[in-house]
């Protein structure tokens, strides 16, 4: 990671939760909101490996548990994205950067992020958690997070090689 | 197999620390270190916030508009009836939207005797996370505390919870862990209205098993010890079912607020309490355009203009033909409103206060 990766990431990280509390959350789609922050995280995971992606989802967790208006469990987030961040760069590492991998590894991932908040916080006794609604945000969480990781992983590698055209993955 | 040793480790860390946030936090309240942390990461945030959701605006506006109203006839006829409107006040259709807003926010402001701020929703929390919070972007400067009761057009809408230099955050009344003390027009019972996680319905319980509760019958805050978090006569919404029979111990009632949580634009925060208890006098011009909107009967209203014949009625009864307009699309009305000395688009620095003191 040379510093001008390293800011790329925080960046995108940086935008992406902005824009996921600003934007995203506000244009009253059907069922989730669209996880920009998770697809990000992943994407930095199959562009840079399962380090880089732990590291990322960690951050991205942190900010999205800190960044106003959050309420839920502090850690919660960063906990979920830190084993998305891995999951891709393993997977990465494992299939070679083939595109339609990637694509079932986000959905998968999707999948995991909105049960695994809801199981845990309920778990840890969460008041707010209403299952009802969790089917159709599972659903449309995956959807979202697909079309949204079709136009960010070849983006952010575009990026990446840009910076460093000798090590393109 | 030495090269996936780090990875493991690496991430085995960030989840033990991940585990260790959580613990604490779950023991920890607003004054504890996370909560320092938070409000920092808040001054930060704000202004971001704030940029992005300017920026944006046209862009939410564009795909609001294709995915809430593209089959729906009736609002195609009435994005038309706009339109034309639009195209004869020559202003832009989210500056009429927003000055309909600050003129509902003062009309309320007026017949309650609330002092309050006006200030923008600038973030909205995931609708994964369960929580119903948004960011708004006044704070400890505009002169915001926590507890204070935080109202949209149509009616009560949440109450401040943390505030930073810039901005604050706001639990709607329809989060799962909110409760607001209510009571029913006319009649004054007292009951307590619960959000339930859906954006369109809360819960009501009213104390009294023999209470009389019915459909279209509106709920008013009871109001809090010193106005916080809830001042008194703010109304939150209208009956549109009951359970329960009279006798058992309480009787339950599903409420549909008055405000509408999913597109929450202009807020008002009440920075200082009404002197007198405003009663039934905000609620009775109001029940009108939001009935009107929402679609639902409401029979109860008109009966309640009379009972209230407090001072503040007759001010907000002068005012009424105002309120009319956003209602009625009054083309000349709609472009010189009364609240313009209120700019419709409060600058960035935060809101304006909407002050009245009559």
């Amino acid at each position: 990671m040379t510093p001008a990766r390293v800011v790329v990431v925080a960046l995108a990280l940086l935008g992406a939760v902005v824009l996921q509390l600003s934007l995203l959350s506000r244009l009253n789609l059907p069922g989730a909101t669209p996880d920009l922050v998770l697809v990000v995280v992943m994407a930095c995971g199959f562009v840079r490996g399962p380090v880089v992606g732990t590291i990322a989802g960690f951050a991205g967790g942190v900010l999205l548990d800190l960044a106003p208006p959050s309420l839920g469990y502090f850690g919660l987030t960063a906990l979920l994205l830190a084993v998305a961040g891995y999951v891709a760069g393993v997977v990465a590492e494992r299939s070679g950067g083939v595109v339609a991998i990637a694509l079932v590894t986000v959905a998968c991932a999707a999948l995991g992020s909105v049960l695994g908040r809801a199981l845990l916080g309920s778990l840890l006794g969460d008041p707010r958690v209403v299952w009802g609604e969790v089917p159709a945000d599972v659903v449309t969480g995956i959807v979202y997070s697909v079309l949204l990781a079709a136009l960010v992983i070849p983006t952010l590698g575009a990026v990446d090689r840009f910076f460093e055209p000798r090590l393109s993955l | 197999m030495r090269e996936s040793r780090r990875p493991r480790l690496i991430l085995g860390i960030l989840l033990l620390v991940a585990f260790s946030l959580m613990a604490i936090d779950l023991r920890a309240d607003a004054n504890g270190p996370l909560g320092g942390l938070k409000r920092m990461t808040g001054s930060v945030f704000g202004p971001l916030e704030s940029a992005t959701s300017s920026l944006t605006s046209p862009l939410r506006g564009l795909i609001g508009s294709l995915t809430s109203g593209g089959a729906n006839e009736r609002r195609i006829a009435d994005l038309e009836a706009e339109l034309a409107r639009l195209r004869a006040t020559g202003s832009s259709p989210d500056a009429v939207r927003r000055i309909a807003e600050i003129d509902d926010l003062l009309r309320m402001s007026q017949a309650g005797q609330y002092r309050m701020v006006v200030a923008q929703v600038i973030g909205v929390g995931s609708a994964q996370g369960f929580a119903h919070t948004v960011t708004i972007d006044a704070g400890q400067v505009d002169g915001l505390g926590v507890d204070m009761t935080v109202m949209a057009g149509g009616g009560l809408a949440g109450r401040v919870v943390s505030v930073s230099s810039t901005s604050a955050v706001v639990v709607l009344i329809t989060d799962a862990t909110n409760t607001v003390g209510g009571r029913l027009e006319g009649s004054g019972e007292i009951g307590f209205v619960s959000g339930t996680g859906s954006e369109l319905e809360l819960d009501f319980k009213l104390l009294d098993p023999y209470g009389s509760l019915k459909p279209g019958d509106s709920v008013l805050t009871f109001g809090s010890k010193s106005g916080r978090p809830y001042v008194p006569g703010v109304p939150i919404g209208i009956i549109t079912s009951v359970s329960g029979t009279p006798g058992q111990l309480t009787r339950q009632a599903k409420i549909r607020p008055f405000a509408n949580m999913s597109t929450l634009d202009l807020v008002a925060v009440v920075v200082e309490p009404p002197r007198e208890n405003p009663r039934d006098s905000v609620l009775v011009p109001t029940a009108a355009p939001s009935g009107a909107t929402s679609g639902v009967p409401t029979p109860g209203v008109p009966t309640s203009a009379a009972p209230s014949a407090s001072p503040g009625a007759s001010g907000s009864a002068s005012n009424s033909p105002v309120t009319a307009s956003p209602n009625a699309s009054t083309p000349p009305n709609a472009s010189t409103p009364p609240p313009a000395p209120t700019s419709p688009r409060p600058t960035s620095d935060g809101a304006s206060a909407a002050t009245e003191s009559p």
